[in-house]
């Protein structure tokens, strides 16, 4: 039951979760965390396959999740920064308020 | 067998927070839900002996992001805007049908795969340091600049302007 497929069943589900709230979601800050799930889900799936590949390369897998980790938090810092900016100027946090650039 | 056991209790943890962090209309209780899925992951690394990652998945994210995305909806809450209007009508049919799609797909895909026989390599944090110090060092050194840099962007985005 524990092989690589399961795992890689479980990334798929979370992601495509996270690609259902990332769609439908009304708020910026569930749309963040939906982005999250999904991020996640990669990782799980790198340190997943990972561990089928030869002895010798096998750490690849695990640094670039290490560097996905990475970089994701660096994403939600300046996400939720841009979402502070825009609440700051229109009042509001819900996407579909945020219609500047409509005409 | 205790692995299997873990592992389907860590899959239905990380499944249904996910699910939570999806569906709730309160968003404290989509970050507890996040927080839960992360967790959830976190185990899963454990369960493949990746114990660096799953110390660091619980550090940076649970620890670092998933406060980080409260205090956000600490700061944006209003009165008279309730955040229970969680999703979008409009977009609710195209997303589920996308999502749902999606996974169907690529679980149908996976479930025919056989599963590979190969060694199983385990990595642990000592590999895994050689690699990021030797191999990998000059990415870990644009990487820290990255961090600098979207931490200084995310202060003066989201500083107050003087006027």
């Amino acid at each position: 039951m524990m092989d690589v497929r399961s795992f890689a069943v479980i990334a798929t589900v979370v992601f495509g979760i996270g690609v259902y709230g990332a769609l439908a979601r009304r708020h910026a800050i569930a749309v963040i965390i939906a982005i999250e799930l999904m991020l996640n889900a990669a990782v799980l799936n790198f340190v997943s396959f990972s561990r089928l590949a030869a002895p010798g390369s096998a750490v690849s897998g695990q640094v670039f999740a290490v560097f996905i980790i990475t970089v994701a938090a660096a994403e939600a810092i300046v996400a939720l920064a841009l979402v502070l900016a825009l609440h700051r100027a229109l009042k509001t946090a819900r996407l579909d308020r945020f219609n500047m650039l409509k005409w | 067998m205790p692995a299997d056991i873990a592992f389907a209790m860590l899959g239905v943890m990380t499944i249904g927070g996910a699910l939570v962090a999806v569906g709730a209309g309160n968003l404290y209780r989509a970050v507890l839900g996040l927080m839960l899925c992360l967790v959830g992951m976190a185990g899963l690394f454990l369960l493949q002996r990746a114990d660096f990652l799953a110390v660091a998945q619980v550090l940076i994210y649970v620890g670092g992001v998933a406060v980080l995305i409260v205090f956000a909806v600490i700061l944006t809450e209003r009165e008279g805007e309730p955040l229970a209007a969680a999703v979008n009508p409009r977009m609710v049919p195209a997303a589920l049908i996308l999502g749902a799609g999606l996974t169907a797909v690529l679980v149908s895909v996976l479930w025919r795969s056989t599963p590979a026989e190969s060694p199983v390599a385990d990595v642990t944090a000592r590999t895994l340091a050689e690699a990021l110090l030797n191999r990998y060092l000059v990415p870990f050194e644009a990487v820290s600049l990255l961090l600098l840099a979207a931490l200084v962007g995310a202060l003066l985005i989201a500083k107050e302007k003087e006027s």
